[in-house]
């Protein structure tokens, strides 16, 4: 048997893939992208191969735009030293792991640099069979190229007349962007931005405190009742004190050991006569001897 | 035949030292996880308070409660004699659970932690607050022999409040110079005799954390029955000390 009604939220068998992005935000993200394909730290450490490019942001002539020739395009780039980054293009050419591969996304590459034109008078069939090469032309950039991945600091390759345009595309701070309607720069969130010399300068140094260069360890307590060199620095005259003890209780002993010795030659003289009498004068020497010495190592 | 000498091969430095470096990194690293590991598996994330815990609470407030009520409605006599005017105060009884006033008290003490022991001058005022901790500390008259011995072990100084050991008089002098104190038998015998400068000394010393024997432990009737029972017990806190420090 089967009840009516319709499902509750029904799966469709379309995909929503466009988001809408405000136009500020998205022009925005290019500038963003742009500036961070001019710092060599950043193109670095997204991976490109740049030590021996002639210059960062690497400007080549307009004559380039009119190559129909992929050998003179991979001549442009072994000339320019960019050539290593293709190579590291080719060494990273390999199968994708996971289900992508039964998907028709069986072969994954890296991104290669990225050649920005003005007018493509061939420059598009001569370097779109270089494997990592994208081509963009500079009136439609695409942040998904300039960006790849979320992350800025793609290698990118301008014509000169490229290059010269991006002043009327983006504006400068003096002057707004005149093949927009209204657009100007985004203002920097901090203009000076060498932390370094800001932390060094007379303001900020004038209002620190001396530095602490001294390291203050942890000091390990001795016992001063068992170690008697940490006795004596805290008590010098523990030093006499000591030594006192130490003499009368030889001096005891001597005394002791010679009272022993005296009674025994006399116990060997007499023999049966009297054993009895001296041993409880020897008690009595003893006792008296042990109270002095215990009374000087209290005091110690 | 000369066997042919086997040549070593040539590392270049900064490859050995990488190396060296490495290895120590690796062992900290072994080392790091084997506690986290340990750590982690020590997990406890409900704290549970048993029934017996509420109950035996409860029962000390009251208890507490009752013996302060008393003490106010009917003094009695006081406990301590009047030649010496030195006590020392160990805490032997945790304090889980007290009535407010005994803990404020103990704070006023400063005895915080179990097995702490601080001297006290004897004053009526004082005697009234060992009175109202009286079943949780044991206090008495040291002798000469347990003070020094106290400070010379276990002495440690409040110095910017951070605790310091006293291993040197230069710490002495620098912040008891002003009461005439200058070294370690100064600052005992200033606690011996209670001096004029008795109260910035103390305040001067950490509260003394005295030792719980090892075989606590094991055998804790026969260690409860050591440590005696609270309260005062005159010179038998002598002992006391022997057996803690």
């Amino acid at each position: 048997m089967c009840r009516g009604g319709r499902m509750f939220a029904p799966t469709k068998t379309w995909r929503r893939w466009h988001r809408r992005v405000n136009i500020m935000q998205k022009r925005y993200a290019i500038c963003s992208a742009l500036a961070a394909s001019a710092l060599p730290a950043l193109v670095m450490s997204k991976g490109h191969r740049i030590e021996e490019i002639p210059e960062l942001p690497l400007v080549v002539e307009d004559k380039v735009e009119g190559y129909k020739k992929t050998k003179e395009a991979v001549l442009l780039l072994k000339k320019l030293k960019a050539w290593n980054d293709i190579k590291k293009v080719y060494a990273s050419q390999r199968m994708r792991a996971g289900k992508g591969k039964m998907r028709n996304r069986r072969r994954i590459q890296r991104r290669g640099p990225c050649i920005i034109y003005n007018e493509d008078n061939g420059i598009i069939r001569a370097f779109r069979n270089i494997p990592g090469i994208t081509l963009l032309n500079v009136n439609k950039l695409n942040l998904l190229r300039l960006a790849p991945g979320g992350h800025v600091g793609r290698f990118c390759i301008w014509t000169e007349s490229a290059f010269r345009k991006l002043d009327d595309l983006y504006g400068t701070w003096r002057k707004a962007a005149t093949l927009k309607s209204d657009y100007n720069l985004p203002m920097h969130k901090m203009t000076n931005t060498d932390i370094g010399r800001i932390m060094r300068s007379q303001e900020i140094q004038k209002a620190l405190r001396a530095p602490k260069k001294k390291i203050q360890r942890r000091v390990l307590k001795k016992n001063p009742l068992k170690n008697l060199r940490v006795m004596i620095k805290l008590n010098p005259y523990a030093k006499t004190m000591r030594r006192n003890t130490i003499l009368r209780h030889a001096q005891n002993h001597k005394l002791k050991e010679e009272k022993k010795a005296k009674a025994q030659a006399k116990l060997a003289d007499k023999a049966p006569a009297a054993p009895k009498a001296e041993p409880p004068a020897k008690k009595a020497k003893t006792t008296k001897a042990a109270k002095p010495a215990a009374k000087g190592k209290a005091e110690a | 035949a000369r066997r042919p000498r086997r040549r070593i091969p040539l590392v270049p430095e900064n490859l050995l030292k990488k190396r060296k470096a490495y290895l120590a990194i690796k062992a900290t690293q072994a080392k790091q996880a084997l506690l986290n590991k340990r750590k982690q598996q020590k997990g406890k994330q409900i704290q549970f308070r048993r029934l017996e815990t509420f109950v035996r609470d409860s029962w000390r407030k009251r208890r507490d409660d009752t013996r302060l009520r008393r003490m106010e409605q009917r003094p009695g006599q006081a406990a301590a004699p009047q030649e010496s005017k030195l006590a020392f105060v160990v805490r032997i009884v945790d304090i889980k659970g007290v009535t407010k006033r005994v803990r404020r008290v103990m704070e006023l003490l400063r005895l915080k932690k179990n097995y702490t022991g601080i001297f006290v001058k004897l004053s009526p005022l004082s005697l009234k607050m060992l009175r109202i901790v009286e079943p949780y500390v044991a206090w008495g008259q040291p002798n000469l022999k347990s003070v020094r011995e106290l400070i010379l072990k276990r002495g440690q100084a409040k110095i910017k409040k951070k605790r310091v050991p006293l291993t040197d008089n230069i710490l002495i002098e620098e912040h008891l110079g002003g009461c005439g104190i200058i070294c370690l038998e100064d600052l005992i015998h200033e606690i011996y005799t209670t001096g004029k400068y008795f109260k910035r000394v103390t305040s001067f010393l950490w509260p003394f954390h005295l030792s719980v024997a090892r075989h606590a432990s094991r055998n804790r009737v026969g260690f409860l029955k050591e440590m005696g029972k609270p309260g005062y017990r005159g010179d038998a806190i002598n002992q006391l000390i022997r057996q803690l420090n």
